[in-house]
């Protein structure tokens, strides 16, 4: 074997092969002259074959040109960060005593080629350009805009100021900032503090959801033992976060919402809003996919942008791809339940005992036994790779369904 | 004159950041004599390998968006010789490499004297017997709390599979690097520097690096600081509780300024009486056999070495003394660590001292600040404007009307 025989099987990957490099040399006597400085690496020509399988089994509705450009971007594409080093062909270069090891591309770990193919989705997001917030979409015209002040005025809305469970806040101020409402803030002193909130495991699924979608981070496992000495992260507990509130906000502006149906009801609308303020349920790989694409979309855009990006972007994306595609959504693992039912107990005993205005049972704190069911557990590698390959291969065209939510 | 070009990639822990520090200063004499050093400020370079390589670094890689093409840009324009030199660009990969040589007017398919941009490449390098202690201090200084067993089991893991590890043989390793900056450029275009060894004057290191980077004759500013001591092994043992103790509440800003600078930098790598951090004996021997094949590669491709390849080996492994063991970091001495602590917590109070002397000045300029903001209110208009606030808020058309004048206004804070 020799560089000759691995540029010809480049070649081949370039032409919609999808035999892994071992088969290929065992098959055939090709070679080719170089097309490049460097032969590419073993993640990116395994990453471009399992795009060709993904087009072969017709997972993807790229034309041929589309496939061909981004097998392109692949062969030329690092990964963004530190700690993963390009690994070169086993048998397509000369024995040498220096470097890691070659491999055989198909020995790769999914989670191998995964940080190749975040990079490219986080530069397809970069070039889809910058996306309007809600309350830019339709801006009213002055006069109407002079209306809803008068009319805001009229009926005393100071606004809401909605905290709490990230996921389901983002979402509720979605739909106020849709529906014109006034968000709370500088200009509205006496603003409803609206803290949200729900069992601790849906408030941990949701915590992370809204980290991958704005910072990323750690793997989800791995953020589950994130808090003080290992514990669960404080980010999700109820109780310190009404607790924070309430020390910085009067009684009488603030109420804690624990039933997603009373929710309405606590932000001064109609109880049809309630489907829009529900927030999305993203699949587990989508959740994953979505915390590895952030830390390259930081590179090149700022935060603001990147949460953006990844929210009015990727999101529906994800969302429209889990239609076709349907996978399972992101719960707890086993280990941790004993964990979170000794928080859910704690919370509502906490909340009970601080006595604040509550909207809704405290007996919803407790885990729904459904919740805890460990249905989708943790992201698989596998799946997640999959989804990447068809997000980059545009099989889910981008819509505007999440930003109209 | 063909355009020549001079790419300094590494290694780090080399001496770079002075060679760095007297190029910038001197791009006026540079200038003169035909050479360019492309930085419109210190970091010029190193933000561009940031952004070739795409790595974050503790936000600075936002101010470094497009600058690797804009330092190829200015490179490609100048009809002369151009240096750019950071020693992270030993990071790059093959395809990172590849796109910044191309960027710079090389052609990987075509021959050296077909080139219209000449490319040199120039690495500098010390032996591993100090780069392994150096480079596990560096990542205390920047708040890891690995420990140093944990460290060198990292690098000597042959599947590199740490953070730690992987960076450490990329930014590192030798033969490597030369392989993926250089494999398609001809030896004699491929300089390496060697750093000599412990006790040699300062001067030999800058003349190997002049000589590379064709400074020779030329009237430089040699007045950046030489100096970048280590800590010994329990400053270093220090460092590392502190970080284990405040990671969780010293936020980075905070981190820089008062641990790595002013604790590691300019209190405690001051004291000199310290065991050295070094190999134990059994990763020592590792470390001069890994030196030893290194030298036979360079020695195979026929790279042109300034100084001598045999310095790569590094010392050898000290004889055992009765009495005297192995200093290990891990496990230091806990009153060589009190002593430390004692020089640490003195440099604290002295800064906490300066910093409540500087609240203090702060305070008065703040109070002469409202003063003057007080006797403003006195002016005849602006008690007018007040009183007529005043009168309509009392009423409630009077509050109505106010309502409409800041809805107008575009804002309805209650402020007059």
């Amino acid at each position: 074997m020799s560089a000759d025989r691995a540029w010809a099987w480049v070649a081949a990957l370039r032409a919609g092969s999808t035999t892994p490099w071992t088969q290929w040399v065992a098959e055939s006597a090709e070679t080719a002259a170089p097309t490049g400085r460097d032969l590419p690496g073993a993640h990116q020509l395994e990453l471009v074959r399992r795009v060709n399988l993904a087009v072969e089994r017709g997972t993807a509705a790229a034309s041929r040109a589309e496939v061909t450009t981004l097998v392109e971007r692949i062969l030329t594409a690092s990964p963004t960060g530190r700690g993963v080093p390009d690994r070169d062909l086993i048998g397509a270069v000369p024995e040498r005593s220096w470097g890691l090891p070659p491999v055989d591309p198909s020995d790769l770990a999914d989670c191998d080629l995964l940080p190749v193919a975040a990079r490219l989705v986080a530069e397809d997001l970069l070039a889809s350009g910058p996306q309007p917030e809600p309350s830019q979409q339709g801006r009213p015209t002055a006069p109407r805009r002079v209306v809803r002040r008068l009319s805001r005025t009229l009926r005393r809305d100071r606004g809401h100021q909605v905290v709490g469970a990230p996921w389901q806040a983002w979402t509720a101020r979605d739909e106020l900032m849709r529906r014109g409402r006034a968000l709370g803030g500088p200009e509205h002193p006496r603003h409803a503090v609206v803290v949200v909130g729900q069992d601790p495991a849906t408030m941990l699924v949701d915590a992370y959801t809204a980290r991958a979608f704005d910072t990323g981070g750690p793997a989800w496992e791995g953020w589950l033992r994130s808090g003080p000495g290992r514990s669960l992260p404080r980010r999700a507990d109820l109780a310190v976060i009404a607790a924070t509130w309430a020390a910085t906000t009067d009684r009488d502006r603030l109420v804690l919402v624990v039933d997603p149906e009373s929710l309405p009801h606590a932000l001064g609308l109609p109880t049809g809003a309630l489907g829009r303020l529900t927030p999305p349920r993203p699949t587990a790989a989508a959740v994953d996919l979505a915390r590895r694409v952030a830390p390259p979309l930081g590179l090149w855009v700022p935060a603001k942008e990147r949460r953006r990006l990844l929210r009015r972007v990727l999101l529906p994306q994800l969302l429209a791809d889990a239609e076709t595609h349907p996978s399972p959504s992101l719960a707890l693992p086993e280990a941790a339940l004993p964990r979170v039912r000794r928080r859910a107990e704690r919370v509502r005993e906490q909340v009970a005992a601080a006595g604040y205005p509550v909207a809704g049972d405290l007996q919803r704190l407790l885990p729904d036994p459904g919740h805890l069911e460990p249905s989708g557990t943790c992201p698989d590698d596998a799946e997640v790779l999959a989804l990447a390959i068809r997000v980059l291969l545009g099989a889910t065209p981008p819509t505007t369904r999440g930003a109209e939510r | 004159m063909k355009r020549r070009i001079l790419l300094h990639v590494g290694t780090p822990k080399t001496g770079t950041s002075y060679v760095q520090d007297v190029m910038f200063r001197s791009r006026p004499a540079l200038l003169e004599a035909g050479i360019l050093y492309p930085a419109e400020r210190f970091d010029a370079h190193f933000l561009a390998a940031l952004d070739l390589m795409s790595l974050p670094w503790g936000g600075l890689e936002a101010e470094a968006i497009g600058a690797w093409d804009r330092l190829a840009e200015q490179a490609r324009a100048h009809h002369g010789t151009t240096i750019i030199s950071h020693e992270i660009l030993a990071h790059a990969s093959r395809t990172q490499a590849a796109h910044a040589l191309e960027s710079l007017g090389h052609r990987w398919d075509l021959p050296a004297d077909e080139q219209e941009t000449e490319v040199h490449v120039i690495v500098s390098a010390r032996d591993l017997v100090r780069q392994v202690p150096a480079e596990w201090q560096e990542n205390v200084k920047h708040r890891s709390t690995l420990s140093y067993a944990d460290f060198l089991a990292g690098i000597r893991d042959p599947e590199r599979r740490t953070r730690v590890s992987s960076w450490f043989w990329a930014v590192q390793e030798l033969p490597s690097i030369l392989d993926r900056w250089a494999h398609d450029l001809p030896p004699e275009h491929v300089h390496l520097v060697t750093v000599p060894p412990s006790g040699t004057a300062p001067d030999v290191l800058w003349q190997r690096f002049s000589q590379a980077l064709h400074l020779d004759g030329l009237e430089l500013d040699h007045s950046a600081s030489r100096a970048n001591p280590s800590m010994g092994v329990p400053e270093t043992a220090l460092i590392r509780r502190i970080n284990l103790a405040a990671n969780d509440v010293l936020a980075p800003p905070d981190y820089r300024p008062l641990v790595r600078e002013l604790l590691a930098h300019q209190t405690l790598s001051q004291r000199r009486n310290s065991p050295r951090i070094s190999l134990p004996p059994e990763t020592h021997a590792w470390a001069l056999e890994v030196g030893q094949s290194w030298i036979e590669v360079i020695a195979q491709q026929g790279y042109d070495v300034i100084g001598d390849a045999e310095e790569l080996r590094g010392a050898p492994v000290p004889e055992a003394v009765e009495g005297q063991s192995w200093a290990d970091p891990d496990h230091p001495r806990p009153r060589e660590v009190a002593d430390a602590a004692l020089d640490a917590i003195t440099a604290l109070a002295l800064e906490a001292a300066r910093s409540r002397a500087e609240i203090d000045r702060l305070h008065g300029e703040l109070h002469e600040t409202r003063q003057a903001l007080e006797r403003s209110y006195l002016r005849v208009s602006y008690r007018l404007r007040e009183k007529i606030v005043r009168g309509l808020e009392r009423s409630r058309p009077g509050r109505l009307m106010m309502r409409g004048y800041r809805t107008v206004r575009g804002r309805n804070s209650p402020s007059a």
